[in-house]
């Protein structure tokens, strides 16, 4: 019946999604800022390199696995948080997907 | 070994035969025999050992991928291999510590535990295995077709000195139909040449020059000391490199795509961005079944700055060779990543400390200090 429902509204859906895509992305950012990152000044946005530009260092990426898996309950093995995979916010949360 | 005509005419009727193939299931097949008649060659303990490991390691990975007790197939798959290492590699060595401590039973008074002829690849072949079980128990792979798996364990391009591949790369490429292009043989024959120069020209010549400084270090001057650490971290960069661009070349021939292993590794920043350009494959293999998972047993600032670099880089320098000056040269490093730890959070409270390190000259000193730290480095490793 649910699937009957989303089959019809598929705007329905894609809103919740974006929804949670925007609450991961915001939850994140809020993290990196907060506990990870070198000059908490900078502002980020889904696209900015943290790893190559020198603002977070790969140490990080452990804290990061913690959090993704304590906070959001998806454990992303080692081999997948690597620094090209986690190097921006958009591309943390595309793999996150993958492993939900 | 990859520098001798032997190897190379081993890898010319190979490839010719290779092609000639047109099934790729019979390619792998002829692949990991043509290995394995070349393991048989150069160390028949080597193939023995190979065969016997890829059976046992292909059945765990089984076990892992259809078992419900997936943690214990894995446990006791990864204890068998380290003990298999343990056994050849490190028991001899450990002798000293051990006999005394046997001899306090009665039955094992007089006890030694004799250095054992290590086969050839067996530190490499070992962690591939490792890496292979605990990937299938992560979910990253599968356990797939036993041919692929022994082609992949037994690949004579890469089986002596790395890379350190995982399966889940040359997987695919090994069961996909390959197609032959020109452009494979001329890539290969490329990336072969490069290689041979970096070795033969490049690491061998500074080896000739420099080697009687090696050889008694502390009784010359300090710049004659400089110069020889100096040519050392050149000779072993261009030996290793060498070797590596080799095994890449070889591997092309056959269609094969092999990761790289180093990436400039001597303008790094940093000594972590040093082990993420040097020997790549080792490295990032101690970052995913060591590093990651040690850290995330203990969240005591201790722990995750200071103890897990250094058992990480100790195991790491340890790998390299059953010697304490390996496991020195290490634990150098290890305190090298747990100091960066500890200026990443200073950085973190000074904000005019962040901006400053983010200015280009400040980005050219610190490329000097890495190099500076790991040349220091090096001197265990020549010792």
């Amino acid at each position: 019946m649910k699937a009957a429902i989303l089959a019809t509204f598929p705007r329905w859906t894609n809103r919740k999604k974006v929804n949670g895509s925007i609450f991961l992305q915001e939850k994140l950012i809020a993290f990196i800022r907060d506990e990870l990152i070198s000059d908490p000044d900078v502002e980020i946005t889904a696209d900015t390199p943290l790893i190559s530009s020198g603002l977070m260092d790969s140490f990080a990426l452990v804290t990061l696995q913690a959090f993704i898996e304590k906070e959001l309950g998806v454990k992303v093995p080692a081999p997948r948080i690597t620094v090209d995979s986690f190097n921006t916010i958009a591309r943390m949360i595309s793999i996150i997907g993958l492993h939900r | 070994m990859y520098t001798s005509l032997a190897f190379y005419l081993h890898l010319a009727v190979s490839v010719l035969i290779y092609w000639l193939i047109p099934w790729q299931t019979w390619r792998t097949a002829f692949l990991s025999l043509s290995s394995l008649v070349f393991l048989l060659r150069a160390d028949a303990n080597s193939f023995y050992l190979v065969l016997i490991l890829t059976a046992v390691t292909w059945f765990f990975g089984y076990q892992i991928g259809q078992s419900v007790i997936k943690k214990t197939w894995h446990h006791i798959g990864v204890i068998l291999l380290v003990l298999v290492l343990v056994i050849y590699k490190y028991l001899g060595w450990l002798d000293d510590i051990l006999a005394p401590l046997l001899n306090l039973f009665s039955g094992f008074s007089g006890y030694h535990f004799d250095k054992l002829l290590i086969p050839l690849g067996l530190s490499y072949v070992t962690f591939k295995y490792i890496s292979y079980l605990t990937d299938i128990y992560w979910g990253l792979i599968k356990h797939g077709r036993f041919i692929d798996f022994l082609c992949y364990g037994s690949l004579f391009t890469i089986y002596i000195a790395g890379p350190i591949e995982r399966f889940e790369r040359p997987q695919p490429q090994i069961d996909n139909k390959l197609v032959f292009e020109s452009a494979l043989l001329e890539a290969g024959f490329q990336r072969i040449v490069f290689g041979l120069f970096k070795k033969l020209v490049l690491a061998d010549w500074l080896h000739y020059f420099i080697s009687p400084i090696w050889q008694n270090l502390a009784e010359n001057s300090f710049s004659m000391q400089v110069v020889g650490v100096l040519a050392f971290a050149f000779n072993i960069y261009f030996d290793f490199s060498g070797y590596s661009d080799i095994a890449i070349g070889s591997s092309r021939f056959f269609g094969l795509t092999i990761m790289e292993n180093f990436d400039n590794p001597y303008f790094a920043v940093n000594i972590s961005q040093f082990w993420r350009k040097w020997h790549i494959s080792l490295s990032d293999w101690i970052r995913d079944y060591l590093f990651f998972p040690l850290s995330r047993m203990n969240e005591k600032m201790i722990w995750q700055l200071i103890l897990v670099p250094l058992i990480a880089m100790g195991l790491c320098g340890l790998w390299h060779g059953a010697s304490w000056s390996f496991v020195l040269w290490g634990l150098w490093h290890g305190a090298g990543l747990s100091l960066l730890q500890f200026w990443g959070r200073f950085k973190r409270r000074r904000k005019e400390i962040a901006h400053l390190s983010n200015q280009p000259w400040f980005n050219r000193f610190a490329a000097a200090l890495t190099f500076s730290f790991v040349c220091i480095g090096w001197i265990w490793f020549i010792g």
